[in-house]
Protein backbone atom coordinates (compact mmCIF):
# COMPACT_ATOMS: atom_id res chain seq x y z
CA UNK A 1 0.00 0.00 0.00
CA UNK A 2 2.72 2.41 1.17
CA UNK A 3 4.46 1.31 -1.90
CA UNK A 4 1.82 2.63 -4.42
CA UNK A 5 1.74 6.55 -3.03
CA UNK A 6 5.08 6.65 -1.69
CA UNK A 7 6.17 9.33 -4.42
CA UNK A 8 3.11 11.81 -3.68
CA UNK A 9 3.51 11.37 0.01
CA UNK A 10 7.32 12.18 0.32
CA UNK A 11 7.99 13.98 2.69
CA UNK A 12 8.96 17.68 1.12
CA UNK A 13 11.11 20.55 2.75
CA UNK A 14 9.77 23.44 3.66
CA UNK A 15 11.25 26.89 1.61
CA UNK A 16 14.22 27.93 3.86
CA UNK A 17 14.02 31.02 6.07
CA UNK A 18 11.02 29.68 7.81
CA UNK A 19 11.75 30.64 11.29
CA UNK A 20 12.77 34.22 10.55
CA UNK A 21 9.92 34.81 8.59
CA UNK A 22 7.99 33.65 11.69
CA UNK A 23 9.52 36.35 13.85
CA UNK A 24 9.04 39.08 11.15
CA UNK A 25 5.23 38.66 11.14
CA UNK A 26 4.91 38.27 14.84
CA UNK A 27 6.70 41.60 15.31
CA UNK A 28 4.45 43.03 12.58
CA UNK A 29 1.46 41.53 14.30
CA UNK A 30 2.49 43.04 17.72
CA UNK A 31 2.70 46.29 16.03
CA UNK A 32 -0.34 46.06 14.56
CA UNK A 33 -1.99 45.29 17.45
CA UNK A 34 -0.78 48.03 19.33
CA UNK A 35 -1.73 50.80 16.95
CA UNK A 36 -5.00 48.96 16.74
CA UNK A 37 -4.83 49.41 20.97
CA UNK A 38 -4.35 53.28 20.22
CA UNK A 39 -6.94 53.67 17.88
CA UNK A 40 -9.31 51.90 19.96
CA UNK A 41 -8.13 54.68 22.72
CA UNK A 42 -8.47 57.88 20.81
CA UNK A 43 -11.80 56.35 19.13
CA UNK A 44 -13.12 56.03 23.06
CA UNK A 45 -12.06 59.39 23.45
CA UNK A 46 -13.58 61.14 20.79
CA UNK A 47 -17.02 59.55 20.96
CA UNK A 48 -16.57 60.28 24.89
CA UNK A 49 -16.07 64.32 23.71
CA UNK A 50 -18.48 64.05 21.24
CA UNK A 51 -21.25 62.92 23.05
CA UNK A 52 -20.61 65.70 26.18
CA UNK A 53 -20.09 68.01 23.46
CA UNK A 54 -23.65 66.89 21.63
CA UNK A 55 -25.14 67.22 25.41
CA UNK A 56 -24.05 70.56 25.48
CA UNK A 57 -25.01 71.95 21.87
CA UNK A 58 -28.85 70.35 22.68
CA UNK A 59 -28.65 72.36 25.97
CA UNK A 60 -28.89 69.12 28.39
CA UNK A 61 -26.18 68.61 30.28
CA UNK A 62 -25.68 64.24 30.63
CA UNK A 63 -25.68 64.17 34.64
CA UNK A 64 -24.18 60.57 33.93
CA UNK A 65 -20.44 62.07 32.35
CA UNK A 66 -20.24 65.06 34.66
CA UNK A 67 -18.21 65.80 38.64
CA UNK A 68 -20.09 66.56 41.35
CA UNK A 69 -18.82 70.22 40.97
CA UNK A 70 -19.92 70.49 37.47
CA UNK A 71 -23.44 68.99 38.58
CA UNK A 72 -23.89 71.55 41.10
CA UNK A 73 -22.99 74.40 38.67
CA UNK A 74 -25.64 73.32 35.98
CA UNK A 75 -28.13 72.99 39.19
CA UNK A 76 -27.38 76.58 40.01
CA UNK A 77 -27.39 77.50 36.73
CA UNK A 78 -30.72 76.43 36.48
CA UNK A 79 -29.73 74.02 33.76
CA UNK A 80 -30.90 70.82 35.86
CA UNK A 81 -33.37 70.95 38.22
CA UNK A 82 -32.82 70.04 41.57
CA UNK A 83 -33.09 66.63 43.32
CA UNK A 84 -36.89 66.20 44.57
CA UNK A 85 -36.21 63.45 46.49
CA UNK A 86 -32.75 63.25 47.89
CA UNK A 87 -33.33 59.90 49.58
CA UNK A 88 -34.87 57.26 48.17
CA UNK A 89 -37.40 55.10 50.25
CA UNK A 90 -39.22 52.40 48.81
CA UNK A 91 -43.05 52.64 48.88
CA UNK A 92 -43.55 49.91 51.42
CA UNK A 93 -40.60 51.62 54.08
CA UNK A 94 -42.33 54.93 53.74
CA UNK A 95 -45.15 54.18 56.03
CA UNK A 96 -42.19 53.14 58.81
CA UNK A 97 -39.21 55.65 58.16
CA UNK A 98 -39.12 59.06 58.98
CA UNK A 99 -36.46 61.57 57.73
CA UNK A 100 -35.06 64.58 58.26
CA UNK A 101 -32.61 66.86 57.07
CA UNK A 102 -30.17 68.12 59.27
CA UNK A 103 -29.18 72.27 58.04
CA UNK A 104 -25.56 72.05 58.31
CA UNK A 105 -23.05 75.46 57.80
CA UNK A 106 -21.24 73.30 54.56
CA UNK A 107 -23.10 72.28 51.33
CA UNK A 108 -20.61 69.68 50.85
CA UNK A 109 -22.13 67.02 53.26
CA UNK A 110 -25.86 66.39 53.27
CA UNK A 111 -26.96 65.17 56.74
CA UNK A 112 -29.91 62.89 57.42
CA UNK A 113 -31.70 62.24 60.51
CA UNK A 114 -33.47 58.80 59.72
CA UNK A 115 -35.90 57.04 62.21
CA UNK A 116 -38.38 53.76 61.94
CA UNK A 117 -40.79 51.68 63.17
CA UNK A 118 -39.73 48.42 64.01
CA UNK A 119 -42.43 45.78 64.59
CA UNK B 1 3.86 30.62 26.91
CA UNK B 2 7.08 32.24 25.88
CA UNK B 3 8.67 33.36 22.43
CA UNK B 4 11.45 30.71 22.55
CA UNK B 5 9.33 27.81 23.56
CA UNK B 6 6.97 29.14 20.01
CA UNK B 7 10.24 29.40 18.33
CA UNK B 8 11.20 25.82 19.21
CA UNK B 9 8.07 24.59 18.61
CA UNK B 10 8.11 25.95 14.81
CA UNK B 11 11.50 24.65 14.25
CA UNK B 12 10.31 21.12 15.83
CA UNK B 13 6.71 21.46 13.41
CA UNK B 14 7.68 23.34 10.47
CA UNK B 15 8.29 20.64 8.08
CA UNK B 16 5.52 18.07 9.46
CA UNK B 17 2.83 20.51 9.06
CA UNK B 18 3.84 21.77 6.22
CA UNK B 19 3.97 18.90 4.61
CA UNK B 20 0.02 18.40 6.16
CA UNK B 21 -0.81 21.79 4.43
CA UNK B 22 0.74 20.69 1.24
CA UNK B 23 -1.79 18.49 0.66
CA UNK B 24 -4.84 20.93 0.77
CA UNK B 25 -3.07 23.80 -0.92
CA UNK B 26 -0.27 21.77 -3.51
CA UNK B 27 2.33 24.57 -3.18
CA UNK B 28 4.82 24.56 -0.17
CA UNK B 29 5.14 28.43 -0.14
CA UNK B 30 1.23 28.47 0.52
CA UNK B 31 1.72 26.12 2.73
CA UNK B 32 4.65 27.61 5.09
CA UNK B 33 2.51 30.72 5.12
CA UNK B 34 -0.54 28.82 6.24
CA UNK B 35 1.50 27.23 9.11
CA UNK B 36 3.56 30.69 10.19
CA UNK B 37 0.20 32.05 10.27
CA UNK B 38 -1.23 29.34 12.48
CA UNK B 39 1.68 30.30 14.95
CA UNK B 40 0.99 33.81 14.77
CA UNK B 41 -2.67 32.84 15.85
CA UNK B 42 -0.94 30.57 18.47
CA UNK B 43 1.03 33.50 19.57
CA UNK B 44 -1.81 35.46 20.27
CA UNK B 45 -3.72 33.17 22.74
CA UNK B 46 -0.20 32.41 24.36
CA UNK B 47 -1.16 33.09 27.68
CA UNK B 48 -3.64 30.27 27.44
CA UNK B 49 -2.02 27.93 25.83
CA UNK B 50 -1.38 24.80 27.76
CA UNK B 51 1.53 23.27 26.81
CA UNK B 52 1.00 19.59 27.31
CA UNK B 53 -1.95 19.72 24.39
CA UNK B 54 0.12 22.28 22.32
CA UNK B 55 0.87 20.35 19.46
CA UNK B 56 -2.68 18.70 19.00
CA UNK B 57 -3.56 22.40 18.86
CA UNK B 58 -1.53 23.96 16.26
CA UNK B 59 -2.30 20.99 13.99
CA UNK B 60 -5.79 21.67 14.44
CA UNK B 61 -5.26 25.49 13.68
CA UNK B 62 -3.56 25.05 10.28
CA UNK B 63 -5.85 22.69 9.06
CA UNK B 64 -8.39 25.09 9.64
CA UNK B 65 -6.55 27.37 8.46
CA UNK B 66 -5.34 25.28 5.29
CA UNK B 67 -9.17 24.33 4.62
CA UNK B 68 -10.16 27.33 4.99
CA UNK B 69 -8.10 28.95 2.32
CA UNK B 70 -8.07 26.03 -0.34
CA UNK B 71 -12.18 27.41 -0.58
CA UNK B 72 -10.90 30.97 -1.21
CA UNK B 73 -8.68 29.58 -3.72
CA UNK B 74 -11.53 27.59 -5.55
CA UNK B 75 -13.31 30.60 -5.29
CA UNK B 76 -10.15 32.84 -7.06
CA UNK B 77 -10.10 29.73 -9.45
CA UNK B 78 -13.66 30.37 -10.42
CA UNK B 79 -13.21 34.23 -10.58
CA UNK B 80 -9.69 34.15 -12.86
CA UNK B 81 -8.41 33.40 -15.74
CA UNK B 82 -5.70 31.33 -15.00
CA UNK B 83 -7.57 28.01 -15.40
CA UNK B 84 -6.99 28.10 -18.85
CA UNK B 85 -3.47 29.37 -18.74
CA UNK B 86 -1.06 26.61 -19.97
CA UNK B 87 1.90 26.18 -17.22
CA UNK B 88 4.95 27.60 -19.23
CA UNK B 89 8.24 26.00 -20.04
CA UNK B 90 10.95 26.11 -22.26
CA UNK B 91 12.25 23.02 -22.02
CA UNK B 92 10.92 20.03 -22.89
CA UNK B 93 10.76 17.78 -19.82
CA UNK B 94 12.49 14.12 -19.90
CA UNK B 95 10.98 10.92 -19.71
CA UNK B 96 12.05 10.48 -15.50
CA UNK B 97 10.81 14.02 -14.79
CA UNK B 98 7.29 13.14 -16.88
CA UNK B 99 7.26 9.92 -14.95
CA UNK B 100 7.78 11.70 -11.56
CA UNK B 101 4.68 14.02 -12.95
CA UNK B 102 2.38 11.72 -14.00
CA UNK B 103 2.78 10.15 -10.76
CA UNK B 104 2.46 12.98 -8.47
CA UNK B 105 -0.72 13.56 -10.11
CA UNK B 106 -2.03 10.80 -9.81
CA UNK B 107 -1.76 10.53 -5.96
CA UNK B 108 -2.38 14.17 -5.71
CA UNK B 109 -5.95 13.33 -7.60
CA UNK B 110 -6.66 10.27 -5.68
CA UNK B 111 -5.86 12.45 -2.49
CA UNK B 112 -7.89 15.45 -3.48
CA UNK B 113 -10.98 12.71 -4.15
CA UNK B 114 -10.91 11.94 -0.55
CA UNK B 115 -13.48 13.31 1.56
CA UNK B 116 -12.23 16.18 4.15
CA UNK B 117 -12.71 14.05 7.06
CA UNK B 118 -10.43 10.88 5.73
CA UNK B 119 -7.93 13.53 4.33
CA UNK B 120 -7.72 15.24 7.73
CA UNK B 121 -6.81 11.76 9.48
CA UNK B 122 -4.73 10.08 6.84
CA UNK B 123 -2.66 13.03 6.32
CA UNK B 124 -2.03 13.59 10.28
CA UNK B 125 -1.17 9.77 10.65
CA UNK B 126 1.38 9.98 8.00
CA UNK B 127 3.44 12.92 8.92
CA UNK B 128 2.78 14.18 12.58
CA UNK B 129 3.95 12.41 15.49
CA UNK B 130 0.57 12.63 17.17
CA UNK B 131 -1.00 9.10 18.57
CA UNK B 132 -4.55 8.25 17.95
CA UNK B 133 -5.59 10.27 20.79
CA UNK B 134 -3.90 13.32 20.37
CA UNK B 135 -5.03 13.02 16.53
CA UNK B 136 -9.00 12.44 17.64
CA UNK B 137 -8.63 15.59 19.82
CA UNK B 138 -8.13 18.60 17.21
CA UNK B 139 -10.75 16.62 14.75
CA UNK B 140 -13.02 16.14 17.94
CA UNK B 141 -13.74 12.64 17.33
CA UNK B 142 -13.30 9.43 19.37
CA UNK B 143 -9.86 7.59 19.16
CA UNK B 144 -11.68 4.41 17.20
CA UNK B 145 -12.81 6.08 14.77
CA UNK B 146 -9.17 7.87 13.91
CA UNK B 147 -8.51 3.93 13.31
CA UNK B 148 -11.28 3.14 10.79
CA UNK B 149 -11.05 6.46 9.19
CA UNK B 150 -7.51 5.91 8.15
CA UNK B 151 -7.83 2.24 6.70
CA UNK B 152 -10.99 3.71 5.00
CA UNK B 153 -8.84 6.68 3.33
CA UNK B 154 -5.80 3.77 2.72
CA UNK B 155 -8.35 1.69 1.14
CA UNK B 156 -10.45 4.50 -1.04
CA UNK B 157 -6.49 5.34 -1.75
CA UNK B 158 -5.29 2.27 -2.95
CA UNK B 159 -8.47 1.94 -5.21
CA UNK B 160 -8.10 4.99 -6.60
CA UNK B 161 -4.04 4.57 -7.51
CA UNK B 162 -4.89 1.30 -9.00
CA UNK B 163 -7.58 2.34 -11.29
CA UNK B 164 -5.09 5.15 -12.31
CA UNK B 165 -2.50 2.32 -13.11
CA UNK B 166 -5.29 0.59 -14.72
CA UNK B 167 -6.22 3.20 -17.29
CA UNK B 168 -2.51 4.25 -18.26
Amino acid sequence: MREDIRVGFDSLTPPPGGLVGLRRRIKEDRARRARGRRASAVTAAVVVIGAVGWAGWRGVPDPSVASPDLLRAWIGAGQLPSPTEPLTLSESARASTAIQRVDLPTEEVVFYLVGFIQD
Amino acid sequence: MRDEELEQLYARLEKPLCNVVYRWLWSMDEAQDVVQDAFVRLWRMRRRVDMTTVEPLIYKIALNAAASRRRLKRVWRWVSLDTIRAPFSTAPPTDEVLSVREERARVRHAVEALPEDLRRVIMLCEYSSLNYDEIATPLSIPAGTVGSRRHRALRRLRQALSEGKTDA
